[in-house]
């Protein structure tokens, strides 16, 4: 019996020893004001002669991060750990947070382009060649050097019939792909078939990008046929080239992995030591040492998460209808509510299908009165108020008010009519034109019949995701507004994948979709039909396969493609966006192509009263944009005392 | 050796015993004053949930923007306007951007009795205003009216599914245990898989694989399905082992000898034998249809709008807004319990009761 | 006894080939596939899928395009080497991805069962020792109403309510603190300190109808005539009903033991959903509803596994306790 509590005691002075391991070093050595350049965690590694200096682990030019945002409050200290949730196990929300590192960056008012890990760049006389000149000195996590062949290496791989990238949208002119020169280690060539001039956007755009093209060339050759025959294939290759996962991978992160537990339910990230963005003064940045992320699928926990103060800044994962509950507990949480904007111009949509597989049906939809009779027939008031609490706006489908195409007083001008296009709920108005098509035979149900004697009837593709009851009772009120003006309408909700299936294939009448969309040069489709997409599926076929599929274009469509190809083409940013403008006056005076209901949410974000540098104000909208990452959030920095 | 006088006497002595037999139980069954409560309390439930239309005093999908989320409303009675309840006051919280409701009592609105709805549908009270006893839901639908129509979902859901395992278990019990040999061998195999099955993974598989597109009839049919899937194996073994101590006994015997045919035998002689037993199995498994019902729905896999079920209620009510902010929205939760309690004292009453001979 | 187990453990093993089998043609019931879910999830979730490149190249890559019937033997060949293939959605191999979520499964799980059998046996003595009391009355509606709760309701409100009014922060196993922290005396308190919610809304129901079951035994052994003879020895009460009728009441809950894991998987399941535990069940909803396949199909694989387990210990159990079985 004395043996087995020896033993016991032992056990557990083991397991606290474990524990005390755990806690954080003590740091008091290390100076931690405005005047360190570095963290005291790596200046003591520097000490300890296990990390070079900190002017050698920065580049010559580092990038300064911007500070001219409304709730940039000062320079912060070092240190801390950053609690947050992420809500799917490939960190989407967490590399929208800091998992972009291009080569240039989206402004955080998204009103242009600033450099990132190129200092500059310039397009030859017709944009048929663009340079980047890399910033000098920049280094990978591990402390290699970022140069050219990175890229070149990612180009490689894109051409690799092997690997399983194809070459991106983007690269190709007239289906030519282009070709990459790299003359030394900071010069980057890239040479078109003809004029590209929106390739700096697209280096820009997405975090996907640029975590494809940034990659470890000196880590990932371990692992490729040409480079190690131990490997016939690139199954471990993709495996290891997996940034948020692959805590061995070098990245270019302000905070890289250090843990990934179990498929993501836990993941743990340390600063990157090497990290090339310095703040105001200097200092390399990030200010907070650690990141804890965990898993949190369930919409509910992440609500008591919140409310118990657990988190110390979240960006997305919170839905609009829990505001009041987090804004009555901000004291009892210490947290603070603040709304961005989503920037969305319809929560959702309602796509109608341009090529609609009935030919009667489709007939209809392509008579503008139709498609104006089904504008007037949805109560946005009522989408508004009973979806959405009356905390959005009524108003026609649109996309993103903030998109720098409508910068000055005559794009919002432009943008606001726009969003009053056929925008009221007018149901006489509706038959009247509906009427005037002579739709006026109804069957004994009072419905309205074709011209071909049956009944119209629509089916319309409601998503069944709990998350989006919202859009179940937008269903509910436009096939209220529809039943009223004789239209037969019937809810659908296709089963788990249909629903997207029926939507690229363009099997659909009536769909929905939420409609955000930034930036139309990268992300044209809500306006103009290019890809297999919303109400114009298979004539955006048609653009994506270069007319070997879907169906070609006509009346508007047309005219919208040419626009778009003329924007492709054009030098001049302030003529693209007239282009912009014009198809969006299509889209007015030809319209409407899709419909909307409630629009201009805000989205929420939660930060701790300890918490310090977040933007009051920013747009958390589409991914494209890369919010919040373009506002620097690697300035954030933690009162300790007060955590 | 077939002669049918032995069958006709035989036949008429089983008339007589099986006759004696259920008097013996009803006799005792009045004696649980529990058991003829719960069968009173369910009476009265499906009454009002089959006459949803006329008991419930709106429809269940009726939307009114104006009142979303109204608490109950208190009912007031006095000698000049019978029943009414006051007026609504709705302002807008500025911080919180709510809608919150207080009391008009400047306004009343009378209960009326045997009220004309919009639909040219009677409705036994209801009010030109808006009354909303038990409060409204986010999209201002009345959570009284929606209980009640959720209850003729729930509850029929319950019965027909319990129905559906009765048939199936009760044949393949009765097949496994009168012809044995291989035949019980399969049964009592697909029986054993299905019961290996944890139920709440196999429904959320079944769930998921119900086409969505379904209309609400067919997901309605389709969750009956799913949930008597799972039960027939219980019933089925009961049967069997009632069937199996049946089939050697004096009357199977004789039955057998005087030439009577398989199924003769099967019907007239050793399903007898089982009613008591599947009827108490049968109101013991309904509870478990209606709160597998009401998981099925809160995995997001049951009933779905716009058919209301008390699943569908309860799922609304799965937020953690709704338990601080709108708690009114778990009343539903008061019917499947007592319904739920109910079915089982009857199912105890019934138990006791069917077993006349002892005590 | 060993060659009893052993027939008992071989009769097993078609019974789980059939279940494979089942579960893996009920997980791909549903149209399309993982891909077509997750270009569905992005568009849903911040409206745009672009992040998700080269759709087509990833299906031939996890075999997407095989027939059934391959994809079966292909999962069920590596399953029996303990290779359960890769889970599309946390791009990890299955076996990473489980055997934790097993465990905290079996916790919850066998503390439910304890649970359920220390609260129940006591309750349905004194319940049948107090036949129609009023006391016997309240325990018996008790047991109703703990049968006839909504498990999920249960939890949620639980979590939210002691939140609420006691501040108590209690979803998840592991407090902020400790969770992701090595195993210390700590940690298991903490683990403790969280599990006591799960382990009881998910015990209560099953306590309810044991406790009913206990008190139908004891009632039917008190009935019979060697109950009454002892009574009529003049031994006293406490010991004709502790010593000898409980132990014979207590037998046919043997059997029960095996029948009501089923019940206390799927209640785990259910809670665990509502609580955010790292038990199986979420991650089973989250993959049937994803066609996550593989790891669907092994999840699903595991929890048959562990009730014809469960069974089989009960069988053993009783056979052991009641010799007479083994030779039937």
């Amino acid at each position: 019996m004395k043996r087995v509590k020896q033993i016991l005691s032992m056990l557990c002075l083991l397991l606290l020893t474990g524990c005390a391991e755990n806690r954080v070093e003590e740091l008091t050595d290390y100076p931690n004001g405005l005047e360190a350049k570095e963290a005291p965690i790596l200046a003591k590694r520097v000490t300890e002669g296990k990390l070079p200096p900190v002017e050698q682990r920065l580049p010559q030019n580092p990038l300064v991060a911007k500070t001219d945002f409304d709730g940039y409050e000062a320079p912060g200290p070092y240190g801390g750990t950053w609690h947050r949730f992420h809500t799917h196990p490939e960190l989407g929300t967490w590399k929208m947070t800091a998992g972009y590192a291009p080569l240039i960056r989206w402004k955080f008012d998204a009103s242009g382009l600033e450099p990132g890990l190129a200092e500059s760049w310039e397009f030859n006389e017709d944009g048929s060649m663009l340079t980047l000149h890399l910033r000098k000195g920049v280094k990978w996590s591990d402390g290699h050097p970022y140069t050219s062949e990175s890229f070149a290496f990612y180009y490689e791989l894109c051409q690799d019939e092997r690997h399983k990238y194809g070459a991106p949208v983007w690269c190709k002119v007239d289906g030519k792909p282009m070709a990459v020169e790299t003359p030394d280690d900071y010069t980057l060539v890239m040479k078109f078939a003809g004029p590209n001039w929106l390739v700096p956007l697209w280096l820009a755009t997405g975090f996907w990008w640029c975590n494809q093209y940034n990659i470890p060339k000196h880590y990932m050759n371990q692992f490729h046929p040409d480079y190690n025959p131990e490997y016939t294939d690139f199954i471990e290759f993709e495996r290891q080239d997996r940034p948020y996962q692959n805590p061995r991978r070098p990245t270019l992160w302000p905070w890289r992995i250090t843990k990934y537990e179990k498929g993501g339910f836990r993941v743990q990230l340390e600063r990157n030591p090497y990290y090339y963005v310095v703040d105001e003064l200097g200092r390399q940045l990030p200010y907070i040492d650690r990141v804890k992320t965990s898993l949190v699928p369930e919409p509910q926990v992440r609500v008591l998460k919140i409310l118990a103060g657990e988190i110390d800044c979240q960006y997305r994962g919170m839905e609009l209808r829990d505001l009041a509950l987090y804004l009555k507990g901000e004291k009892k949480g210490g947290y603070q509510v603040r709304q961005w904007k989503s920037t969305a111009g319809a929560q959702p949509a309602i796509l109608i299908n341009w090529t609609a597989p009935e030919p009667a049906l489709r007939a209809l939809i392509r008579e503008q009165r139709f498609r104006k009779a089904l504008a007037y027939g949805i109560d946005r008031v009522k989408c508004n108020e009973i979806a959405w609490r009356g905390l959005l706006q009524p108003q026609a489908a649109t996309v993103s008010q903030e998109g720098w195409h409508f910068a000055d007083a005559d794009g919002q001008k432009l943008f606001e009519e726009w969003k009053r296009a056929d925008a009221d709920f007018d149901i006489d108005k509706g038959n009247a034109l509906l009427d005037d098509m002579g739709l006026t035979r109804r069957d004994k149900d009072g419905y309205r019949l074709r011209p071909d004697g049956k009944r119209i009837e629509m089916l319309m593709d409601v998503p069944s995701s709990n998350l989006n009851s919202q859009e179940n009772d937008i269903g509910l009120i436009v096939q209220e507004g529809w039943e009223q003006l004789g239209l037969r309408t019937m809810l659908y909700t296709p089963p788990g994948a249909e629903l997207s299936l029926r939507r690229t294939l363009g099997k659909f009448t009536i769909s929905m979709h939420g409609e955000a969309e930034m930036d139309l040069f990268t992300y044209p489709d809500w306006v103009f039909p290019t890809l297999p997409k919303y109400w114009h599926p298979k004539v955006g076929k048609w653009y994506e396969t270069g007319g070997e599929k879907g169906e070609p274009p006509t009346g508007p469509l047309k005219r919208l493609l040419d626009l778009y190809d003329a924007i492709k083409r054009e030098p001049d940013e302030k003529q693209r966006h007239q282009y912009v403008r014009d198809a969006v006056r299509i889209h007015i005076d030809e319209g409407p192509f899709h419909l909307g209901s409630a629009a201009r949410s805000p989205a929420l974000l939660v930060v701790a009263n300890h918490f310090h540098n977040v933007p009051n104000d920013g747009i958390l909208g589409p991914w494209a944009i890369v919010t919040p990452a373009t506002s620097y959030p690697e300035q954030c920095w933690i009162d300790e005392e007060k955590q | 050796m077939n002669n049918p006088q032995i069958s006709e006497i035989d036949d008429s002595s089983l008339e007589i015993g099986q006759l004696s037999y259920r008097q013996l139980i009803w006799r005792r069954f009045r004696k649980s004053a529990m058991g003829l409560i719960a069968s009173g309390i369910l009476l009265i439930f499906y009454i009002v949930a089959i006459g949803a239309d006329f008991f419930a005093p709106y429809h269940d999908n009726d939307i009114n923007m104006r009142f979303r989320h109204v608490p109950p409303q208190a009912l007031h009675f006095s000698m000049s306007d019978g029943f009414y309840v006051y007026g609504l006051k709705s302002t807008r919280n500025p911080e919180t951007l709510e809608l919150e409701f207080t009391r008009d009592e400047t306004q009343r609105h009378p209960v009326r009795f045997f009220f004309k709805d919009g639909a040219g549908g009677r409705r036994l009270f209801s009010s030109a205003g808006p009354m909303f006893l038990f409060g409204t839901d986010r999209m201002g639908r009345d959570i009284l009216s929606r209980m009640i129509y959720g209850g003729r979902v729930s509850m029929t859901l319950g019965l027909v599914g319990v129905c559906l395992s009765i048939v199936i278990g009760s044949i393949l019990g009765t097949i496994s245990g009168y012809w044995g040999g291989w035949v019980d061998n399969l049964i009592q195999r697909i029986i054993e898989v299905l019961s290996a099955f944890p139920d709440i993974p196999l429904w959320m598989a079944l769930g998921a694989a119900l086409p969505p597109g379904w209309s609400s009839i067919q997901i309605y049919f389709g969750i009956t399905i799913i949930l008597s899937i799972i039960r027939w194996g219980g019933l089925a073994r009961q049967v069997r082992g009632k069937v199996l101590s049946y089939r050697e006994s004096d009357f199977v015997m004789a039955a057998r000898a005087a030439g009577a045919g398989h199924w003769h035998i099967i019907t007239q002689h050793l399903l007898p034998g089982c009613y008591s037993h599947i009827i108490v199995i049968a109101t013991l498994a309904i509870p478990g249809m209606i709160l597998g019902e009401t998981a099925l729905s809160f995995l997001g896999l049951g009933i779905r709008p716009p058919m209301t079920s008390w699943g569908v209620l309860l799922e609304e009510a799965q937020r953690v807004t709704v338990l601080l902010h709108y708690p009114w929205l778990i009343f539903p939760a008061v019917p499947v319990l007592i319904v739920v309690i109910a079915f089982n004292f009857l199912g105890d009453a019934l138990r006791d009761a069917a077993d006349p001979y002892s005590d | 006894m060993g060659t009893y187990i052993l027939r008992r453990g071989l009769l097993a093993i078609p019974t789980l080939l059939a279940i494979s089998i089942i579960s893996f043609i009920i997980i791909q019931l549903p149209q399309g596939d993982y891909l077509d879910r997750e270009i569905q999830r992005l568009e849903e979730e911040f409206g745009d899928s672009s992040s998700l490149t080269q759709v087509e190249e990833l299906r031939e890559r996890y075999g997407l395009n095989e027939p059934l019937w391959k994809r079966y033997f292909i999962w069920m060949g590596g399953f029996v080497r303990g290779n359960f293939g890769e889970s599309f959605e946390y791009k990890r191999e299955v076996h990473e991805l489980i055997w934790d979520r097993i465990a905290f499964t079996l916790i919850i799980s066998i503390g439910s069962l304890v649970f359920t059998y220390v609260a129940a046996i006591p309750l349905g003595i004194y319940s049948a020792t107090h036949q129609y009391n009023w006391s016997d009355h309240f325990l018996t509606f008790l047991s109703f109403v703990g049968m006839s709760l909504p498990a999920f309701l249960v939890a949620l409100s639980l979590m939210v309510f002691a939140f609420d009014i006691f501040g108590i922060p209690l979803f998840g196993l592991f407090s902020a603190y400790y969770e992701g922290a090595p195993w210390s005396w700590g940690k298991l308190g903490d683990l403790i300190k969280h599990l006591w919610i799960p382990v009881i809304v998910v015990g209560v129901n099953g306590t309810a109808s044991l406790m009913r079951i206990m008190r139908g035994n004891l009632l039917d052994v008190l009935g019979q005539p060697f109950v009454q003879t002892a009574r009529a020895k003049g031994l006293r009460e406490i010991i004709v009903v502790g010593k000898h009728a409980v132990r014979i009441a207590i037998n046919p809950l043997i059997s029960i033991l095996g029948m009501s894991l089923p019940s206390i998987l799927s209640g785990s399941a259910i809670v665990s959903i509502v609580l955010g535990l790292p038990t199986v069940g979420p991650i089973l909803l989250r993959s049937l509803l994803n066609e996550d396949i593989y790891l669907a199909g092994t999840l699903l694989m595991m929890l048959s596994l562990l009730l014809v387990i469960g069974n089989l210990l009960a069988d053993i159990a009783l056979a052991w306790v009641d010799p007479r079985i083994r030779y039937e």
